[in-house]
């Protein structure tokens, strides 16, 4: 049984409870944001990477939360924050332009042994591969994480408009990618 | 929902499940391996704050060496006054006279410099008042009766 935010923001300002308090954070939002950052990094053993970081990153700020935002908001921005960070710095030790990175991923994804997805699922994959980083964080948000568009603008610092065209031009994107791969 | 069939027939075909998986006990086993890195960090932290003071201690070491050594010395030093009286209490209009005097002097060429002394001089009409005044500050009685005697003798 997870604890309310409440009681974990109440039990992380304790000093004798906050380990404790820091152990049910972790338990309650871990898959949750696991799966958010998959979703950017692809690999499993990148994700795991970027979790135990945005973790330590939360440990290490908890002084700085402001309850106002909301504790799932803060450390989804967390997360998110370092997904994107990993990317580029990815994207900068291997002197990747935007296409190299695009392949680097998709031959991630045809390797990763911890994809089980059939053959539309994994063009689907692929579709969402191509996309520009701020459509493909938008489009994950709203089709798996069924985000608000509310939500995903405290999350990513964004008006909801431009976040309902980011999604708008997305979906047309993907569905222009899976009837070319058809034909 | 809907909206999405409409404008994407091919991706709302798509099943939506996760197609991803974890290896087993990831989930479980994911704190146990988390633990370790927030000790480290928490040490790092300590660690970081301890040489941060470690080195701040020498500055601040000096700074309060300095501050003591001039509460001890300078500041019972300027509290006595060593320079004359006269250097510090002049009439302070005293100095601006001199400068409009100078202005003056600097403005006028030689030949008028000079002509205006030579006046000076030449005017040599003074009243009985101005001699006895003049006479009874400088000189006592004792040596105006010599100067009146030797003036008499030589009359004579």
């Amino acid at each position: 049984m997870h604890k309310s935010d409440r009681e974990l923001i109440a039990g992380l300002k304790a000093g004798e409870m906050q380990n404790h308090a820091f152990q049910m954070l972790v338990e309650k939002y871990q898959e949750r944001l696991y799966w958010h950052i998959r979703r950017i990094v692809l690999d499993h053993d990148d994700a795991d990477d970027v979790l135990q970081n945005t973790f330590v990153k939360v440990w290490k700020n908890l002084n700085n939360f402001r309850e106002e935002s909301g504790l799932y908001t803060w450390l989804y921005r967390i997360a998110t924050n370092e997904s994107l960070t990993f990317i580029n710095s990815k994207k900068r030790k291997n002197m990747f332009p935007m296409s190299e990175l695009s392949d680097y991923l998709v031959d991630n994804l045809e390797a990763d042994p911890y994809f089980d997805g059939d053959e539309i699922q994994e063009k689907l994959q692929k579709a969402i591969i191509t996309l520009p980083e701020k459509q493909r964080l938008v489009f994950n948000m709203k089709y798996f994480d069924n985000l608000k568009y509310k939500e995903m603008s405290k999350i990513l610092d964004t008006s909801v408009g431009a976040l309902k065209a980011s999604y708008h031009h997305a979906v047309r994107k993907i569905e222009e990618f899976l009837s070319k791969i058809e034909d | 929902m809907d909206d999405l069939k409409k404008i994407a027939p091919k991706l709302s075909s798509v099943k939506k499940g996760n197609p991803y998986r974890v290896p087993g006990n990831y989930f479980e086993d994911f704190y146990a391996r988390l633990e370790p890195k927030l000790h480290t960090e928490g040490a790092d932290k300590k660690k970081r704050q301890t040489t941060f003071i470690r080195l701040l201690k020498p500055v601040l070491g000096l700074a309060a060496s300095i501050t003591l050594i001039f509460l001890i010395v300078y500041w019972p030093l300027s509290r006595f006054d060593t320079s004359p009286v006269a250097q510090n209490n002049f009439y302070p209009g005293q100095n601006e006279k001199n400068e409009q005097y100078s202005i003056l002097v600097d403005e006028l060429d030689e030949n008028s410099l000079f002509a205006l002394l030579e006046n000076n001089l030449e005017d040599g009409n003074y009243s009985d008042d101005e001699l006895i005044g003049y006479l009874s500050t400088s000189f006592d009685e004792y040596e105006l009766f010599l100067e009146s005697d030797k003036k008499m003798k030589n009359e004579k």
